[in-house]
């Protein structure tokens, strides 16, 4: 009987003593305990306001960033189209410089030849002129008589007027 | 040296030779000098192989022999010096117009390709000496080049009738057509 009883008082003293200790914790503590809990929701509530936030500032920036990227697609397909224009356009002034070029070229290359044409024909009839002259000479040389000698000679007195 | 240069050493030979009245030495004295001044004796005194001493000792050579005026030898000294004895034939030829007129004639200068016969010469003098009222000096020269015809300068007139001429016009006047 006396080892039953000592294991149940004792326990009954340990609940009664947890709750005297529950009791004054909860008389002395609760406020602070109530203002720890209040605390925390409010950290909470705050920390989950900060994550809205930051989430809709990224949700922002995600429909900022689509809006550009967009925006940049548009810009690279003009920036194509301006470069293709200009190549073309170049490429066009170079194709009429180098036609012009080729026909200025091609007209004192017919100037040229027209020139060295004509200078040989020229050189040519002088030649042909000169080789005609001497055989003249000589043939005057030969053929030449006293009367024709003597009809030089008047004709040249006949310039010395009285 | 220009021909000019030669008429003016000619000129003031001439004008030395009036102030000293010694025109027809100094003519008779080049008339002998033209005589003897063959080519060989041109290539010595043109000839810049042959020392300037070499040649006033053979001019004065030539003075003594042939009795020479100074102021012949000098002229011709001075071309000489000059290297320009090649010119001494055209100084004799100056001077003798030069002295010609002096003398009242008409200088002719009259180039031929052939020597003129002396009709023809006889002639060509009487028509000119008709024409200009003075005797007639001729200075002939053969051109065997000029073919045939003859080139007659009186002062300014010169009336060219050579076969050479004649060519040279034909020739022009077909390169002229030929241009145009």
């Amino acid at each position: 009987m006396e080892e039953g009883f000592g294991f149940g008082s004792h326990l009954l003293f340990t609940a009664i003593n947890f709750l005297i200790l529950v009791g004054a914790i909860i008389l002395f503590g609760r406020k602070k305990i109530i203002e720890g809990i209040k605390r925390r929701g409010r950290d909470i509530n705050n920390e989950f306001s900060s994550l809205k936030a930051e989430r809709e500032e990224i949700e922002r920036l995600k429909i900022e960033y689509l809006e550009k990227l967009k925006g940049l697609d548009r810009e690279i397909e003009n920036m194509k189209k301006n470069a293709i224009e200009e190549i073309e356009k170049s490429a066009e002034a170079m194709r009429r410089k180098i036609m012009e070029s080729s026909k200025r070229f091609e007209e004192s290359l017919d100037r040229l030849i027209k020139a060295e044409y004509e200078r040989a024909v020229s050189s040519f009839e002088e030649e042909v002129m000169d080789m005609a002259v001497e055989i003249a000479k000589r043939i005057i040389m030969e053929k030449l008589g006293e009367a024709q000698e003597k009809r030089f000679f008047d004709e040249a007195l006949s310039c010395i007027k009285k | 040296m220009k021909e000019s240069v030669i008429r003016k050493h000619a000129k003031a030979l001439f004008e030395i030779a009036k102030e000293g009245r010694v025109t027809d030495d100094l003519f008779r004295g080049l008339k002998e000098l033209e005589k003897i001044l063959d080519e060989e004796i041109m290539e010595f005194l043109s000839s810049p192989a042959v020392q300037f001493e070499d040649k006033v000792s053979f001019l004065k050579n030539l003075q003594e022999r042939l009795g020479l005026h100074p102021f012949i030898t000098n002229t011709l000294l001075i071309l000489i010096e000059k290297n320009k004895g090649r010119y001494i034939p055209a100084l004799l030829s100056y001077y003798t117009h030069l002295y010609m007129e002096e003398k009242g004639y008409v200088v002719v200068e009259v180039k031929t390709a052939r020597e003129l016969s002396d009709l023809e010469e006889e002639i060509l003098k009487k028509r000119i000496a008709e024409w200009a009222g003075r005797d007639v000096f001729l200075k002939k020269e053969v051109q065997p080049e000029l073919i045939g015809g003859i080139i007659i300068k009186i002062g300014d007139l010169l009336i060219d009738n050579s076969v050479l001429k004649k060519i040279k016009r034909f020739a022009e006047s077909f390169k002229g057509e030929r241009a145009s």
